[in-house]
């Protein structure tokens, strides 16, 4: 490496580091402003406010975001009248600032220029849908849908680019699409896909059985015909570059034996499980509630203990009467093996026990308990949380920023007329409707945030650290996203819209859950009163549900 | 003439001053000490002995300006030439900023790839004139 690459590697990082830590930085920012809005600032953050724009203004244009450092800069010259400006001047600010924050906040543009211009290994974190066409109208309609969708979408034209941009030499999260008449592609560019790890999916006009043989032959992952199902190609897409990365198992082991449980733990360990282990059982209850394990497993004999006596109270409490629990034991009494497991075990294990037998034991159990908690969670037709798991996602939330005193919006969304659709289009549209928003709210919103199917065309979704105004815009935001989806029906297009009520801690003293899901549905009824399509924030001069209740046709 | 070799450097934006030291140290070749803040510099720059001081103006606790007066107190630092480097450059600043003592303002942002040099032809026109 030379002197001159070095110096263009460190600057690289050093970007890098830059982009992440920028959101954290601009949000910051924003909460400023906003206090400054309600003037709630005193001197001392006011003067936090103007360094940290004074900051940006000085090192944006360093790692290449010149846009970034000259609105910094101006808000900063603007701002500098400091409190003496008058309230209109400065709502304008404020509302200057948000924007910005919102822009750099959200936006991944970040991301992908510095894909684009660095090649830092940063690229495998958001993946990439390629878009190859042989260029024409419909294709333009794909592109838009797509990123519609929230996808990052590039855009190829012709297998010449092609093979010149899709030049790997490691693995890359990805797929490229392509839209072609008829199903094509050259072996160099299949070859270098495949190493990269990077599937391909056809969208073909002729619909017979000679082009999906060729698509075969070429290992796509999917073949499509035209006219297009978006929503199946974006459902495809999700299942192919998805996060599916798993969180590791946890296993908490209780053993009086010291040095055999540590041996476990190291093989379940290099498994790649995490792994606890308590030796004294008073403090079984403590652990669990603070390790929530996926899985215990027992010794039997322990002194002062017997592991089946505590299985039995531990099956008393309704919250681990799932919790699988696996016995460590040397009894090798069948008999009395069946009496433990009578007692609420799962399994056995004698003693001694080969690593990897304890492994896959261990695995399975984990791995059905992880699904089974899934499916308890999930909605079935969106794989959002069900109702009750996000009620109980609602009510942590509201213990969370009252311990933290920090500060959260939950908003309640409602797919517009919505009994026209079903009506007009049938059931099976519906629900393609239902899964379109589903996925917009997936990947709109924040992963920290959390998002459930309340009801039919009802949404829940809980915005941790967002306040009233940030929440309207993100709803707004997604409100537009929703209307601009196109729909198709035997030919016919047709589009949607939502309406969203918004009820956020700052509107009370106690935060409660059942306070909370009653304004914002008291918001989202206000909203469908002023005609749909609307996103209202509640406060207490709204009318009642009861008078704003406009017949069924919500 | 001496060549420019020491350069002390003051800027609170951990940021900025990783690149700013790439671009002295790896691009231009000088032997660079970084300061994070005004105190820091008061207290560690006479034991480096600077050719050139190089100040961030906007910084908590002790200023670019206030950081030049703790050094000008210093009495075998008196006399070495002291940049400033702020995000604002205007003609009125520039002057401002020379009454009290600095030489001259780089402006923020910079590019990596040139601020030593734009150091070093500071430093031979200081000597020069």
């Amino acid at each position: 490496m030379t002197a001159k690459d070095r110096v263009v590697e460190t600057l690289k990082l050093q970007r890098q580091r830059y982009l992440e830590r920028l959101p954290a930085t601009v949000a910051y920012l924003g909460e400023l402003a906003r206090a400054w809005g309600r003037e709630r600032l005193d001197s001392e953050r006011f003067e936090a406010l103007k360094q940290g724009l004074h900051r940006i203004s000085g090192s944006a244009g360093i790692f290449g975001l010149e846009d970034l450092g000259h609105e910094a800069s101006r808000l900063e010259e603007a701002i500098r009248g400091g409190q003496a400006l008058d309230d209109d001047a400065r709502t304008v600010l404020v509302q200057d600032v948000l924007a910005l924050a919102e822009r750099w906040l959200n936006s991944t543009e970040h991301l992908a220029a510095s894909v684009r211009t660095l090649d830092t290994p940063a690229q495998g974190i958001m993946p990439t849908i390629w878009l190859l066409t042989d260029a024409g109208a419909s294709e333009q309609n794909l592109l838009r849908s797509l990123r519609q969708y929230g996808f990052i979408v590039k855009r190829l034209d012709g297998l010449k680019a092609a093979e010149e941009a899709l030049v790997f030499t490691e693995a890359r999260q990805g797929v490229l699409v392509l839209d072609n008449e008829r199903v094509k592609l050259s072996v160099a560019l299949a070859e270098s896909l495949s190493t990269a790890g990077v599937p391909v999916v056809f969208i073909s006009l002729q619909d017979d059985f000679t082009s999906r043989l060729e698509a075969a032959r070429l290992g796509a992952a999917a073949f499509f015909v035209r006219p297009l199902n978006v929503m199946k190609l974006v459902e495809l897409i999700d299942a192919l570059v998805g996060d599916h990365t798993e969180e590791a198992y946890r296993i908490l082991i209780v053993d009086d034996d010291e040095m055999l449980s540590l041996r476990y733990q190291q093989a379940l360990i290099e498994a790649g499980m995490r792994v606890e282990v308590e030796m004294n059982p008073v403090n079984l209850l403590l652990r669990l509630e603070e390790f929530r394990p996926d899985l215990l497993l027992l010794d039997i004999h322990m002194p002062g203990y017997n592991g089946v006596e505590l299985a039995a109270a531990l099956r008393y409490y309704d919250e681990w009467t799932g919790l699988p629990i696996v016995y460590l034991s040397a009894e090798a009494n069948r008999d009395r093996q069946l009496h433990a497991l009578d007692q609420g075990g799962d399994d056995f294990i004698t003693k001694p026990i080969s690593e990897k037998y304890l492994v896959s034991v261990v695995r399975v159990r984990a791995e059905r308990m992880r699904r089974l908690a899934n499916l308890r969670a999930c909605d079935g037709l969106t794989g959002l949380l069900n109702h009750v798991s996000i009620k109980e996602a609602l009510a942590a939330e509201c213990l969370r920023a009252e311990r933290e005193k920090s500060s959260f919006s939950a908003v309640m969304l409602d797919i517009d007329y919505f009994k026209q659709v079903n009506d007009t289009y049938g059931h099976a549209r519906g629900d393609t409707v239902i899964r379109a928003l589903a996925h917009l709210l997936k990947t709109r919103l924040r992963g920290t945030d959390k998002v459930g199917r309340y009801g039919g065309e009802e949404f829940f979704a809980i915005l941790p650290g967002c306040q009233k105004e940030g929440a309207e815009r993100q709803c707004n935001w997604l409100r537009e996203a929703f209307a601009a989806l196109e729909f198709e029906h035997e030919g016919e297009v047709f589009s949607c819209t939502l309406s969203a009520g918004i009820a956020s801690s700052e509107d009370f003293e106690r935060l409660h859950a059942d306070q909370f899901i009653e304004c914002a549905d008291q918001a989202l009824y206000a909203a469908k009163g002023a005609g749909r399509n609307y996103v209202i924030g509640w406060h207490r001069n709204l009318p009642l549900r009861s008078d704003a209740r406009l017949g069924t046709a919500r | 003439m001496m060549e420019l070799e020491r350069v002390l450097y003051v800027e609170d934006d951990e940021d900025i001053r990783v690149v700013a030291q790439v671009a002295l140290e790896m691009v231009g070749g000088l032997n660079v000490k970084v300061c994070s803040s005004g105190d820091q510099a008061l207290a560690e720059a006479q034991a480096f002995a600077p050719h050139l001081i190089l100040l961030d103006v906007m910084m908590p606790g002790l200023d670019g300006p206030m950081t030049l007066a703790g050094l000008r107190k210093i009495p075998a630092l008196a006399n070495t030439p002291v940049l400033f480097m702020t995000a604002k450059v205007q003609p009125s600043e520039v002057a401002h900023y020379k009454s009290l003592g600095a030489v001259d303002v780089l402006s923020k942002p910079f590019d990596p790839m040139c601020l030593a040099d734009q150091l070093k032809s500071i430093w031979s026109g200081l000597h020069d004139g």
